[in-house]
């Protein structure tokens, strides 16, 4: 068999970054923003603004600036016509910490990431505590993204969360 | 938004097929660092940027010692990029009084178009002489325990710039870690296979529907020429 080139890699997963948003979104609202991976626990909540895609994202986005997206009617219609996250702001809970952040579902980098503030006094103490601080919270995103990809390659499991995640979005009641 | 600050926008990078002890890998990185480091821009060569690697501390100085680098387990430095720009406008001024001057000095009205771009060409470079560089330092930290680099700049631009010159003087390879790379550094082999033939599905109207295809590729099979090809590809739902 061929291999793969690291472009092809990109293109044939470049839907898989909308639909992990998508999905943390789902999980977040149908679990009460609370995330389980293997022992460790998560609390993800969606704030402020969400962009949202169409298949041709040139022609179907939407931007929604709303406080609680969960909540908002303009989201969920956006769902309900297809779209998913492309990007998002959320806070994410580890260990206690929280960590406000943007995403961007091309390349899950972390943009403008609110770190909390750090109590060293010394550089050297700053740096270690700064360095802990963004390794968790990004071994907290790199996790979600691995649970996630695992239900996905998961015939069974991906086909029963697909589906509750067609009920959530089919079941909301826009304007209600 | 640098390492330094509460609010910060970076990019991960995993170094690759990187088991060189400790000690030569300080060797190297110093090595890298110095041989890459920023300099001038040749205005005279028709250049209007430069990069390179700077002190992480202060980004005007290129001395790279090892005090000033390793924070054993972190290597912290910076990239650097300078920029020559004359704005459009102070430009056109000055393209303007040199050719209205060659005009009265010629004693003509009008000029040749390949003279008034000889002209122009000139005045910009006249003006490149005497621009002071934009400064752009971007905060580079490297763990040397876990082999990751944190590039403090979500500008693609500047990620470029700075794969290249990283490739080109540290000598290492770097896998960003976008989706595809947290997936190859933490997935095996069978599953990751699987990744490479998933598909989008569809929440549309209620139910989940796999697509038969990526949304990109419906616009070239709208122009199929007939051939009937299967893609072999399948998907788990």
């Amino acid at each position: 068999m061929s291999e793969i080139t690291m472009s092809d890699k990109l293109h044939r997963t470049e839907f898989l970054g909308r639909e992990f948003l998508t999905w943390l979104f789902f999980r977040s609202c149908r679990d009460h923003e609370e995330i389980h991976v293997g022992d460790a626990t998560y609390v993800v909540h969606f704030e402020k603004t969400m962009t949202l895609d169409g298949e041709n994202p040139a022609t179907e986005m939407s931007t929604i600036k709303v406080d609680e997206p969960s909540l908002s009617d303009e989201v969920l219609l956006s769902l309900k016509l297809g779209k998913k996250v492309s990007r998002c702001r959320m806070i994410i809970t580890v260990d206690g910490v929280e960590f406000t952040t943007g995403i961007d579902s091309s390349t899950l980098a972390m943009k403008s990431l609110k770190l909390p503030t750090v109590k060293g006094n010394e550089f050297g103490e700053i740096l270690d505590e700064k360095m802990a601080l963004t390794d968790s919270v990004e071994e907290a995103l790199h996790n979600l993204f691995v649970q996630f990809v695992r239900i996905r390659i998961d015939q069974d499991e991906w086909a029963r969360e697909a589906d509750q995640m067609s009920n959530w979005i089919d079941d909301g009641d826009v304007l209600g | 938004m640098g390492f330094v600050n509460n609010t910060i926008s970076y990019v991960t990078y995993q170094v690759v097929d990187s088991d060189l002890p400790r000690e030569e890998l300080r060797k190297l990185i110093l090595e890298g660092l110095t041989v890459g480091r920023i300099s001038q821009i040749d205005v005279e060569l028709g250049h209007d940027h430069t990069a390179g690697f700077a002190l992480f501390d202060d980004p005007l100085s290129i001395e790279f010692s090892e005090e000033a680098v390793f924070f054993d387990p972190l290597v912290l430095f910076s990239f650097r990029m300078d920029k020559l720009t004359v704005p459009a406008n102070t430009a056109r001024l000055y393209i303007k009084r040199r050719i209205q001057e060659r005009l009265d000095t010629t004693r003509r009205t009008k000029m040749p178009r390949e003279e008034r771009e000889e002209i122009s060409d000139a005045v910009k470079l006249d003006l490149l002489r005497r621009a002071l560089p934009s400064i752009s330092a971007i905060d580079v930290v490297w763990d040397m325990n876990s082999n990751r680099i944190r590039f403090y700049s979500n500008s693609a631009s500047m990620n470029e710039e700075f794969l290249v010159r990283f490739n080109q003087h540290v000598g290492l390879k770097l896998r960003m870690m976008n989706g595809v790379g947290i997936l190859e550094s933490r997935l095996d082999e069978r599953e990751l296979e699987q990744v490479w033939h998933l598909l989008p599905t569809s929440f549309l109207l209620g139910g989940s529907v796999t697509m038969n295809t990526r949304p990109d590729k419906i616009a070239e099979e709208c122009f199929d020429d007939g051939e009937d090809e299967e893609s072999g590809e399948t998907d788990n739902v």
